[in-house]
């Protein structure tokens, strides 16, 4: 496994920010871990190779294009004559005017504190499932998220794993920690739900990561704290399946339902 | 002689000058045109997107804030114009569970690249997710620094380096797949 701090050091290196301190540091954790050192050779052969991509000059034609449609005339923001603005608010209806905008000012001030300290009913109901590891289910407030969450309590693998519904979105939200590298599978239902991508947070990093045949596998390298993110097809509950491995192994198996 | 801020074509601009703006286009099409070109791989969009964008940034050009850069400012409606054109057309949104990694995608209309590495290269771009694609864009072919990747892309400063080395990642698997990098393992 690579240590978090050393994979930015990793992505800093690669663009130029280090400190000659800071890559003497990353360089000597590289000699130390082949599986760091290849990861770090992977990762420069690949933006090195972005080079290839060239400027393309534009078509000789686009600007005369450009300025062809422009509109004809547009009316830019005049320069503000504050003598002209003090006439006309100077005047036998100025304690009207001023009357009218203290309260148009207090009603805006009202409505924004209202909406900003608004709080949605919660309720949380929480049960005991023959699954492995506790169930809570928590509700939202009305038209807000729908959360199924799954806490993993195991010698090698621990964490939580939340399903999380938002509008046609359907995020699992991985925190998970383990003495030993992993890989991790997401099982789904291709007809209800299409794959949207993974978002790593905390600057984590994933690998290998593949998608076949309904199934989604990768190898958490860092932080384990990353988002599966899918579209749903249908507003039938999905379904997910969960299997961590190691080696080829099974050490955790589950399947969360909305 | 040094050549003139843009600030001061812009001042120009707005008074009435609209030969003022012409410089603008001429100082600043070429990158728009490619960041437009990269995300969408088509010629004709990119041509489409550029012409967008300046006409967006002329009408709009008396709410420029000027504690940005105007590159900064164009850029951002490039990026969202093209991120707005892929989405609508449906068509490399990023991803796709049901193509191989190695699929042959379709040749664009106009064939813009030197050779088949920056072809390939290219397509490689074209596998991954249309957010992450543009981060990429920005960073390796624009040379944007984090800050200004952040107010491009309007987020976080931390988001961007954090997505940015995802992004990398994800760029490494496709073109490891693709046999465009070294697998020693």
């Amino acid at each position: 496994m690579i240590d978090d701090k050393y994979l930015q050091l990793m992505h800093a290196e690669i663009d130029g920010v280090n400190t000659p301190q800071q890559s003497a540091k990353l360089r000597e954790y590289l000699g130390q871990r082949p599986e760091a050192q290849r990861l770090y050779e992977e990762l420069t052969a690949a933006t090195a190779l972005l080079q290839e991509l060239k400027p393309v000059e534009p078509p000789p034609h686009l600007q005369h294009a450009i300025m062809h449609a422009l509109p004809p005339r547009v009316q830019f923001q005049q320069h503000f004559d504050f003598k002209a603005w003090l006439r006309k608010w100077v005047s036998p209806a100025f304690e009207l005017k001023t009357a009218l905008a203290f309260s148009g000012g207090l009603t805006i001030g009202l409505v924004f504190l209202i909406l900003f300290t608004h709080r949605g009913l919660e309720t949380e109901v929480s049960e005991n499932s023959k699954l492995y590891g506790t169930i809570g289910l928590q509700h939202a407030g009305s038209g807000t998220q729908q959360t199924v969450r799954v806490v993993i309590q195991d010698a090698e693998l621990h964490g939580t794993a939340s399903l999380q519904h938002t509008g046609n979105q359907l995020s699992v939200i991985f925190s998970l920690s383990a003495p030993q590298p992993f890989d991790l599978s997401v099982a789904y239902d291709a007809a209800a739900l299409s794959f949207t991508g993974v978002d790593v947070l905390e600057a984590g990093v994933i690998s290998n990561l593949s998608v076949q045949n309904g199934t989604i596998t990768f190898s958490p390298l860092s932080s384990k704290a990353f988002v599966v993110v899918f579209a749903k097809r249908t507003p039938a509950p999905a379904k997910i399946g969960l299997r961590a491995l190691r080696a080829g192994s099974l050490i955790y198996e589950n399947q969360i339902s909305e | 002689m040094p050549e003139p801020d843009d600030e001061i074509f812009i001042q120009q601009c707005l008074q009435g000058d609209r030969e003022a703006f012409g410089m603008l286009v001429s100082r600043h099409q070429r990158s728009v045109f490619n960041v437009a070109l990269r995300m969408t791989k088509s010629y004709q969009e990119a041509q489409d997107i550029t012409q967008a964008v300046f006409i967006k940034a002329y009408e709009n050009l008396a709410s420029y804030d000027t504690r940005f850069k105007f590159f900064s400012w164009i850029y951002r409606m490039a990026v969202n114009e093209a991120l707005n054109n892929v989405k609508r057309s449906r068509r490399f949104e990023g991803l796709d569970p049901e193509h191989d990694y190695h699929t042959v995608l379709p040749t664009p209309e106009i064939d813009f690249e030197e050779n088949e590495m920056s072809r390939n290269i290219q397509n490689a771009l074209m596998f991954m997710k249309v957010d992450y694609r543009a981060l990429i864009i920005l960073k390796h072919l624009q040379g944007l620094s984090y800050e200004e990747i952040a107010y491009v892309m309007e987020i976080p400063e931390k988001t961007v380096k954090s997505r940015l080395f995802t992004a990398r990642q994800m760029l490494k698997e496709v073109l490891l797949k693709r046999g465009y990098v070294e697998n020693d393992r």
